[in-house]
């Protein structure tokens, strides 16, 4: 058998060489589609997840007094909660996208919605009844660099709470409350699946339904410019890397053609030789990609710790996807070592590379 | 113990015309004395030796070692790994390994460590042992090459041009210590170097395809032109 360490053990600089060029590209890779992908994950808890919990329905119709009866038809109305949303920006590492807080009139007890929504008070108090004041998710504060009594789209934050789902929840001053709600155009309703399909049968002309499917679906969209990006810029990635290792092990094995002749022509099998170059290039691929993968975690755990954590941003660090296209610049290395060596040695007469030194 | 050429014919391929190198050409070699190939350079020397070892196959003609039919089996490095030892013109060795790693390479399923030591100190090169193959010189190397090829203890060695780097002296020593091994082992040198024939040496000649031994009595250092002449 012949040791497939060899080569690389007696030959330091080369196998440094190769294994530095393929910890790069993976750690690349990884890397940046782990980042670009992040941008979604921190994206879902604002647009995507509040939606797991409830559907949202939208009056459309300024003139339309029989509008509770309709929706009673549809869902029971004690599951039909009237509110209030406004938006405000959420910055993300590269971009922005926004978050909502929903304000409610004062017979509505927030303590249930955020049962029913499943977050928990972690630090203040709930908001009081009556009074522009809301309760937020602890990211929120984090990334607008809020601290509790500070104000958000003019409502006091009175509290911060944890959970899947980002966004507010408060209560509005009396007065203005009273003019919101004698006409409530917007409710949450909690939905399961039945009501969810019975909502969409409402009139699209007067309602606006929005569910968890339109969610993901608007997640889906906003993000497919973005998936083009990343799918660029991870194919021009890849092609240069391809290059670049292509050549490296193409010039490190071309080289060592004059190494095959003489094994063979001493006795040893091409099938042999073929297995040892295979064992060579997997070994030094393999060891490359977990040593890039295993920087590129501790690169993304880095800028989770000191730049995500702090802006309330979300990352998925172990990413599938990222996890996925690492594997490109491993699967380059071992195909372009493998198909012009394997190639060469199948069909050239091997002696004749030492007759033409003779 | 012999191996044996039968009708062999080779023909490389010139462009859209076959040249024949070698033409029906007979021949056994058996242990005992060296045996020595010459005739001038293209003539076939190396060419032969490929097929005799397996590394090539004849367009036609059958190849023998003892029973085993080397010209038609695909795999002959079995045969070539167990029996076969090999001593080619120059850096015939792995670059990166040292002397003592290149010579075990001849075999990996023996240890040949105590073997290959005991053979630099027969070849007068046991101070080389740990020293890469760019720091040798060619005299050195094919002392190395040689140790390669004799570790495993082959039944044929097959040598050609071993002296062609080599000064005066070197190349002398490689014919002696090729000699000394010749008694139980097949030994073939392919050379164009006549002058370092001996008396006992058997001699064969590859001219014009054929190949033909010459007679002990004549004189080995006898132009081949003539010799060719005097034949037909
Ligand atoms: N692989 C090959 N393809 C075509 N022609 C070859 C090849 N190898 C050798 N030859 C030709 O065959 C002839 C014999 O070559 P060779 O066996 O090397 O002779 P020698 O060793 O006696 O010098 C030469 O004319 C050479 O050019
Ligand atoms: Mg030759």
């Amino acid at each position: 058998m012949l040791n497939p360490l060899l080569y690389y053990i007696k030959n330091k600089g080369k196998g440094l060489l190769l294994l530095f060029a393929i910890v790069v590209c993976v750690l690349g890779v990884v890397f940046v589609s782990t980042i670009i992908l992040s941008i979604s994950d921190t994206c879902k808890p604002l647009m995507v997840y509040p939606y797991e919990n409830f559907t949202a329905v939208r009056l459309l119709n300024d003139d339309k007094p029989d509008a509770e009866s309709e929706l009673s038809e549809k869902a029971a109305l004690s599951d039909c909660i009237p509110m209030k949303v406004s938006v405000f920006d959420f910055k993300l590492i590269t971009v922005s996208s926004s978050s909502m807080i929903m304000n409610f009139e004062d017979k509505t007890d927030i303590g249930v919605i955020m049962d029913k929504c499943a977050v928990q008070l972690t630090e203040g108090v709930l908001p009081e009844k009556g009074k522009n004041e809301i309760i937020v998710h602890e990211n929120i504060l984090k990334n607008k660099k809020l601290k509790l009594g500070d104000e958000l789209n003019s409502y006091k934050i009175t509290g911060a709470f944890s959970g899947k789902p980002v966004f507010g929840l408060g209560y509005m001053d009396s007065t203005a409350a009273e003019e919101e709600f004698k006409q409530p155009r917007t409710y949450i309703v909690f939905a399961d699946n039945d009501v969810r399909s019975r909502l969409k049968e409402l009139s699209a002309d007067d309602w606006k339904v929005y569910t968890i499917d339109d969610a993901n679906q608007d997640l889906d969209n906003s993000f497919s410019d973005l998936n083009l990006i990343l799918a660029i810029s991870i194919i021009m990635l890849t092609i240069s890397i391809s290059i670049a290792i292509a050549a490296l092990v193409f010039s490190q094995y071309a080289s060592r053609y004059d190494e095959f002749a003489i094994l063979n022509t001493i006795g040893y099998k091409k099938k042999s030789i073929i297995a040892l170059i295979i064992k060579e290039i997997l070994i030094i691929s393999i060891v490359g990609w977990a040593i890039g993968y295993g920087l590129a975690l501790l690169g993304i755990w880095l800028v989770y710790i000191n730049v995500y954590r702090n802006t309330g941003q979300t990352m998925n660090i172990f990413n599938i996807v990222a996890l996925k296209y690492s594997f490109v610049p491993l699967i380059c290395s071992v195909l372009f070592t493998l198909i012009p060596t394997t190639r060469k040695i199948c069909k050239t007469d091997l002696i004749s590379i030492i007759e033409r030194r003779n | 113990m012999e191996l044996t050429a039968e009708e062999i014919v080779l023909k490389y391929k010139d462009g859209r015309n076959d040249l024949t190198i070698l033409n029906e050409l007979n021949v056994t070699f058996k242990p005992g004395a060296v045996n020595v190939l010459i005739g001038p350079s293209g003539s076939g020397k190396s060419s032969l030796l490929y097929l005799l070892s397996g590394l090539r196959k004849a367009t036609s003609g059958v190849i023998k070692f003892n029973d085993i039919l080397i010209s038609d089996t695909t795999g002959t490095e079995k045969i070539r790994y167990e029996n076969f030892g090999f001593i080619f013109q120059h850096s015939f060795l792995i670059p990166y390994l040292n002397v003592t790693e290149n010579i075990c390479m001849a075999r990996k399923d023996m240890d040949l460590k105590s073997k290959a030591e005991e053979l630099l100190k027969k070849l007068k090169i046991q101070d080389l042992a740990k020293k890469k193959i760019y720091q040798l010189s060619g005299g050195e190397k094919q002392r190395v090459a040689i140790a390669r090829a004799l570790v495993k203890e082959p039944s044929v060695i097959f040598a050609d041009e071993p002296t062609a780097s080599l000064d005066k002296e070197n190349a002398k020593n490689v014919f002696n210590i090729l000699r000394k091994n010749s008694k139980d082992k097949i030994v073939i040198i392919a050379t164009h170097d006549t002058s370092l024939i001996n008396e006992n040496d058997h001699v064969f000649v590859i001219d014009d395809g054929k190949i033909m031994e010459q007679n002990p009595d004549n004189d080995t250092k006898e132009p081949l032109q003539s010799r060719k002449k005097r034949k037909k």
